[in-house]
């Protein structure tokens, strides 16, 4: 396990609410890790503080009297252990010889010892050094392990400190995947503005035709309006003229009519006393469907005849028409009121 | 027991113990020796057995001080760690009916008391308690109940799994998240300690 697992595993660690196994897993690391240690170390010390949320109440005197009287029952145990066999040294009365002899050898004993003695004294400064070179050593020796134990800890904060660098990589790495994710949503999120705004703008084409639909039924339904049918050599294309009451304005609508050529487009002409004047241009969807709203200088009734072209797009009205008519009828309104039937024939 | 032992600092005190101090453990027992025992009369309920874990323990102490390791864990620690051990290694070696409810319900009541602040309660007004009491209210209650249940009942996470009826991944979760909070709510832990 790395410390990423054993991270996971410390606060139920602390808590004694892992599996033995884990526990032990998790001891195993705390050998090695010091940065985990310290990790499990303030767990530890928070749980133990649970400890006190208890009702706290000293232990009866017999519990401290029972620890002592186990810790000298264990002492006791210990040294008979260590004690020699019973009888070895086991006494019988003297003879009178044998004091004498006991006695010289006591004597002999003595004098050895005095010697001895006299020798020890001198030596007792070599032992004092023996002694303080055995303590030195001993020091060394706690330095070096003091120093082995420090070189362990080092090793396990550089392996601990790899780990983490991996780990700030990874994050790295995540986060610049995360950041391509966000521009990936941004620009998608712009196509989808582009095409709610398309969408907009289509709407609000669809509500201008509609509300233009809606005037031409309208008109239609209104009394007194006039619906000029036009004529074409074709029969596909038609077009209606539809004229209001007080003649100010009308509406023309054509339908079957084809695409024009690249540049060109539908010029709608009133013609009056020999002369034709443009009064709209006429713009058509895909399905050759196209209507406009025309509102002469003149009264209708001044005009009498009415056509459609094709022409190039610029300077049309300066030139005046010259392309073919796909449209074209006489206007024919002697009397607004009572309007007749218009005839529709010469170009 | 005479005043120096008092002013030595509780891992001073082990490592006199280490060496066949018998007054430095007399010393670290009167300083501890309440929290270890109210917390065995606690959870196994059963004074004469919380006396008896107290014992054990102590005796633990005096033959292990020596290996007690700073580095995991301050002295306090280190003998509440042994002394929940030794706790919840008779709670589990004890027969337990885990599936009755009845039990549990009794069970959870009883821990509730543990964070119910009750000033009028002559045992609560302990500052140390009063403040848990307060740590623990401000820790959601699904991940004070899993707490409580490892530290005071004893159950692994995998039994209290079992018992809520929660994915196991769930209750890792909510020991992590909750020892987390804990953590950072007792970071001044010395305030709290005795």
């Amino acid at each position: 396990m790395n410390c990423k697992d054993i991270e996971a595993l410390i606060p139920a660690y602390a808590l004694d609410a892992l599996s033995p196994e884990d526990e032990q897993a998790v001891e195993r690391h705390l050998d090695e890790c010091s940065w985990c240690s310290g990790q499990a170390r303030i767990l530890r010390d928070a749980a133990s503080t649970l400890s006190l949320a208890v009702d706290q109440e000293p232990p009866h005197p017999r519990v401290l009297t029972g620890v002592k009287k186990r810790i000298a029952a264990d002492e006791a145990a210990a040294e008979t252990s260590t004690e020699r066999p019973p009888g070895r040294f086991r006494r019988r009365p003297l003879s009178v010889i044998g004091a004498f002899v006991y006695a010289g050898a006591l004597m002999a004993l003595l004098l050895l010892g005095g010697v001895l003695a006299f020798t020890l004294r001198t030596s007792g400064q070599m032992d004092n050094l023996h002694e303080a070179n055995a303590g030195l050593t001993q020091q060394v020796t706690d330095l070096q392990q003091h120093n082995s134990a420090l070189s362990d800890e080092l090793n396990s904060l550089m392996h601990h400190n790899s780990e983490m660098g991996e780990r700030v990589t990874m994050l790295h790495q995540e986060s610049s995947e995360v950041n391509a994710d966000v521009d990936e949503l941004v620009s998608g999120n712009e196509a989808l503005y582009e095409q709610v705004d398309a969408l907009a703008d289509s709407g609000k084409e669809m509500m201008n035709v509609l509300r233009t639909q809606q005037s031409i039924v309208y008109m239609l339904t209104l009394p007194g309006t006039h619906v000029l049918k036009l004529e074409s050599d074709s029969g596909a294309a038609q077009g209606n003229l539809m004229m209001n009451l007080d003649q100010r304005w009308c509406v023309f609508v054509a339908t079957g009519l084809h695409t024009p050529p690249h540049n060109h487009q539908y010029n709608v002409w009133l013609r009056r006393d020999r002369h034709e004047y443009l009064v709209a241009v006429l713009a058509i969807d895909e399905m050759g469907w196209g209507q406009v709203l025309i509102v002469p200088e003149m009264p209708m009734a001044e005009y009498h005849w009415v056509g459609v072209s094709v022409e190039p797009a610029e300077d049309a009205s300066l030139q005046g028409r010259r392309g073919d008519l796909v449209l074209w009828g006489e206007i024919s309104l002697a009397d607004p009121l009572y309007p007749g039937i218009p005839r529709a024939g010469s170009r | 027991m005479t005043g120096q032992y008092e002013s030595l600092g509780d891992e001073n005190l082990l490592t006199l113990i280490a060496h066949g101090d018998k007054e430095a453990l007399e010393c670290f027992y009167e300083r501890f020796s309440t929290q270890v025992f109210s917390l065995a009369r606690y959870m196994l309920k059963d004074e004469a057995i919380a006396e008896e874990i107290a014992q054990d323990v102590f005796l633990a102490v005096w033959q292990k001080a020596g290996t007690f390791k700073a580095n995991r864990g301050s002295p306090k620690g280190w003998l509440m760690s042994i002394a929940h051990h030794r706790v919840i290694d008779h709670v589990r070696s004890a027969k337990r009916a885990r599936a009755s409810m009845d039990r549990m319900a009794q069970e959870m009541a009883s821990m509730e008391m543990l964070y119910q602040v009750r000033t009028e309660d002559e045992a609560f007004r302990s500052i140390e308690r009063q403040e848990i009491a307060k740590a623990l209210q401000t820790i959601p209650e699904a991940q004070r109940t899993v707490i409580l249940m490892s530290y005071f009942q004893g159950y692994s996470q995998s039994e209290i799994a079992e018992i809520l009826e929660q994915p196991l991944g769930t209750v890792k979760t909510r020991i992590r998240l909750g020892m987390q909070k804990l953590r950072s709510i007792f970071k001044n832990e010395a305030a709290l300690s005795p």
